[in-house]
């Protein structure tokens, strides 16, 4: 169990949404700690540096599908080897939401094959919706 | 001359007070036939069979022929006092030896001359320098007036002596050979080899044929026996041509008969080919005519046969000057005899002409009869080509076996070539395919002929004279198979569908590429939509953070026209989104759906409703538990349908829904039944599964699930319905479309 503040990492190219996402954030959980990456592939290397104890790793991930250089998929799946190589209990205590401008049936399905995945839901981000996010969210 | 007239003949004559000698019928009488025992001597057999010859108590007996024993020889000889020759008798006759002519049997000569067809003999001429296997003893004599008749000499032909083995004919030993019409000729046809006959009638040399003969010698011992041997024996052959099959069944029984494979289908056709020439009905059997026995002297004297001044004095038997001795008697006897001879001419004369006419009328019948046929068939023919060629079909048969094809005009036409173009040949068909087609064709083909396929059809592309590629549908079926069940003869048609076949390549282009401009439009809209929505999303998110407070009141007014605007954006954008991402393919994945564990899914998802309403949901998929479809679109049906019967249910009453499925043919319907409102279908009817169409104002929602549920359904080939009644309930229809699983 941990203790302190949330912290939350944002993967998603677009700046306002990260802007807004950090904003809303900040006003429902005012000492959370929001990071945001702009893709999977710097997303991944943010979580190895975690790893080894140079950043801090994120309770929860909140992760847009569609991104240039690595896509929410490719993330999820390099997120998946990272587990699979890293001591898992680490990895397992981060929640990630998929958080997308339109929910397709067909992401839906393929979300549920991601057991990291919690839920995935569609932009914007409010407050219930980040109540929702941190009560699903082990602590 | 009739037999009846005949034996009147003869009894009158025995009955003559000292015309009778009568000798004791101790010895026996020996026959020396021409040949083996077949139906050549039906007569023979049937004398002795119906006992002719023991009722005027002579004991005969028949002796086999074959290319050793010349009937003509053994009857010199003593060895036989009887015997059966052709008209070549009578070149014996004129070179001296004492033979009498008794009658003759076969009116017309059987002999011929066979060759194969492939050799290509069809006249005389052809035969010069040619190797013919002949025996002088068996027609040779006769059959050379034949080639002297056409003035080719002698010396130009080239005879070897005979075998008797047809074999040598097929093996090339020989290009010709010499044989009877009812005989060899049949022999070869039963082989299967298909022969060219010259027969000497067909040249102006109408020879006698078997004639039954004697000696002086037996003659003078026993006139009497010689007249009473006779007349048995032609009795005997009245009744063989009579009744072929009893003696068919008699000579089978004789030796050798069998062992020679002979069959009763054999012996059938010889008797039938006998038939045309003893001439039973026309000609009484054993009948002789002096005159054309003078002809045929004559004939023999032409081509210094016999020697030129023989005559045929003594060679004709002639019963009363056999039989008469001593001259008073002969001069009463022959004054009788020619007195009835002139009557039976006369009698015979007139039966003669009255068969000569009997059989032109039948003749004239028979013609008449052939014309109209001819003309029907014409008649037939002309139609079938008039329909052939209005239809343009190409018409092919193919004689496996003899590899022999036959194309009509439009087959070669149909690819632009003159008829003469191209040879009838299985080749001409296969070498102007398409090479891309050919493997394909004779794949089938194969099939086909080999019988794993009843019929074939296929579309090919064949090259025009003008050497381009021309569609054609080509189809056959075998109209011969053998008992292995393989295709002897095939024949079927060409259709030209060179412009059908270019339509439907244009055709399939252009669905190929509307459906390519199609989903090029869905993902333009999928992705503009998508992108669309998160700047919208954004806007929403801003406005939300927006400090309103801090702006003028009149801003504040703009602001707040602003925010409505992009609320109702955000909910046009979201709907769209919701209407693109609902769309189905026919070739989406497709799997096995259990409607009991889909409806379970839908109630967990809207739980916390049903359990504010107080909602009871039933269901019965007994009728069908599962059905492979798409899950998707199940679950869409399922969750629109009861979150709509939720929300229109009923305030005064506990809402029920019940589920359930059942067969309709080549449909499952899932139908959806509550207790609620109602629609008011006079007037929403043709509404209800419209886009943005809301029947109670009251109520939150903007009609989108059942127009999704509609499309949906309908993309997979179904349909929706609905029933309802105002203020009792609504109940709707989902017709699914049955889906076969691809193997």
């Amino acid at each position: 169990m941990r203790s302190g503040p949330w912290h939350i990492l944002l993967i998603d190219d677009d700046d306002v949404t990260n802007f807004l996402s950090r904003e809303m954030l900040r006003l429902s959980v005012p000492d959370a700690v929001v990071v945001a990456m702009q893709n999977g592939r710097e997303a991944l290397d943010f979580l190895q540096n975690g790893l080894r104890g140079q950043d801090t790793l994120p309770d929860i991930i909140l992760l847009d599908i569609n991104m240039p250089v690595m896509d929410g998929w490719d993330f999820l799946e390099g997120f998946d080897k990272l587990k699979s190589s890293a001591d898992p209990q680490i990895l397992d205590a981060i929640s990630i939401f998929m958080f997308t401008s339109s929910v397709y049936y067909e992401d839906m399905n393929k979300a549920k094959s991601f057991p990291s995945v919690r839920n995935i839901f569609s932009k914007p981000l409010d407050e219930n919706r980040i109540s929702e996010i941190l009560e699903s969210s082990s602590r | 001359m009739h037999p009846r007239l005949y034996s009147v003949f003869l009894l009158l004559i025995i009955m003559l007070p000292g015309a009778l000698r009568l000798h004791a019928a101790d010895d026996t009488l020996r026959v020396q036939l021409k040949w083996r025992h077949q139906f050549q001597f039906a007569g023979y057999y049937a004398a002795v069979l119906k006992g002719y010859y023991t009722e005027e108590k002579l004991n005969v007996k028949l002796l086999e022929g074959d290319a050793k024993h010349n009937p003509v020889d053994e009857v010199l000889k003593g060895n036989a006092s009887f015997g059966i020759s052709g008209s070549d008798l009578l070149v014996h006759y004129a070179h001296g030896k004492p033979l009498i002519a008794l009658g003759a049997v076969f009116q017309h000569s059987p002999y011929c001359i066979i060759s194969l067809s492939e050799k290509n003999i069809s006249s005389p001429t052809d035969l010069v320098g040619k190797k013919i296997m002949v025996s002088e003893g068996q027609g040779w004599v006769e059959l050379q007036a034949v080639f002297s008749k056409e003035g080719i000499p002698l010396d130009s032909l080239h005879p070897i002596p005979h075998t008797w083995n047809n074999q040598d004919l097929i093996d090339g030993k020989a290009d010709a050979l010499t044989g009877y019409v009812s005989m060899e000729a049949l022999q070869f046809r039963k082989l299967r080899k298909d022969v060219r006959i010259l027969q000497s009638i067909n040249y102006g040399i109408d020879f006698y044929g078997d004639v039954l003969f004697t000696d002086k010698r037996t003659m003078d011992n026993s006139p009497m026996r010689v007249s009473r041997f006779q007349k048995a024996s032609f009795k005997g052959w009245d009744y063989a041509m009579a009744n072929p099959e009893e003696i068919i069944d008699y000579i089978l029984t004789m030796p050798g008969v069998k062992e020679r494979g002979i069959t009763r289908e054999d012996l059938l056709a010889e008797a039938e080919e006998m038939r045309r020439l003893i001439l039973p009905d026309m000609i009484e059997i054993g009948h002789m005519n002096e005159g054309r026995w003078k002809h045929i002297l004559e004939i023999y004297k032409n081509f210094h046969l016999v020697p030129p001044d023989v005559n045929l004095h003594n060679f004709i038997y002639n019963e009363s000057k056999s039989i008469s001795s001593g001259f008073v008697r002969m001069i009463t006897y022959i004054s009788v005899i020619l007195l009835l001879i002139f009557l039976l001419i006369l009698v015979y004369g007139i039966s003669l002409r009255r068969s000569v006419r009997r059989r032109t009328r039948e003749l004239e019948i028979e013609v008449l009869h052939r014309t109209f046929a001819q003309e029907r068939l014409q008649l037939s023919e002309e139609r079938l080509e008039m329909a052939t060629d209005a239809a343009g079909l190409g018409i092919w048969d193919w004689n496996i076996e003899a590899n022999k094809v036959y194309y009509n005009d439009m087959w070669k036409k149909m690819l632009g070539y003159l008829v003469a173009d191209l040879p009838d040949k299985i080749e001409t068909f296969t070498s102007l395919l398409h090479p891309e087609d050919r493997g394909m064709l004779m794949e089938q083909l194969e099939e086909h002929i080999a019988g794993r396929k009843e019929s074939y059809q296929a579309i090919v592309r064949m090259k025009t004279k003008d050497r381009k590629w021309k569609w054609i549908l080509t189809i056959s079926k075998a109209s011969q198979r053998n008992e292995e069940g393989k295709a002897t003869r095939l024949s079927g048609i060409h259709l030209d569908i060179d412009d059908i076949k270019h339509k439907e390549i244009e055709l399939n282009e252009l669905t190929q590429e509307l459906m390519n401009s199609n989903r090029e439009l869905q993902q333009f809209a999928y992705i503009t939509s998508h992108n669309l929505r998160a700047p919208v999303a954004n806007l929403l998110s801003l406005v939300k953070l927006f400090e309103v407070k801090q702006l003028s009141d009149r801003n504040q007014v703009f602001f707040q026209k602003i925010n409505t605007s992009i609320v109702k954006l955000s909910d046009t954008m979201d709907d769209l989104n919701e209407i693109l991402s609902s769309r189905v393919h026919k070739t989406d994945s497709q799997e096995e759906v259990f409607f009991e564990k889909q409806l379970q899914g839908v109630i967990d998802a809207v739980s916390e409703e049903i359990r504010e309403k107080h909602v009871l949901i039933t269901h019965d998929f007994s009728k069908v538990e599962s059905m492979p479809y798409s899950r998707k679109v199940i679950d869409s049906v399922l969750i629109n349908l009861i979150t709509n019967a939720i929300k229109y249910s009923a305030e005064d009453r506990q809402p029920e829904i019940h589920v359930q499925t059942e067969q309709d043919g080549e449909f499952v319907i899932l139908s959806v039944r509550d207790n609620g409102t109602g629609i008011d279908m006079e007037k929403y009817g043709n509404k209800v599964f419209g886009l943005y169409q809301r029947f109670h104002h009251d109520k939150e929602g903007k009609g989108l699930g059942l127009y999704l549920i509609k499309n949906q359904v309908e993309s997979l080939e179904g349909k929706v319905a609905v029933e309802s009644i105002e203020g009792k309930g609504t109940m709707f229809y989902v017709f699914l479309k049955k889906i076969k699983l691809a193997l």
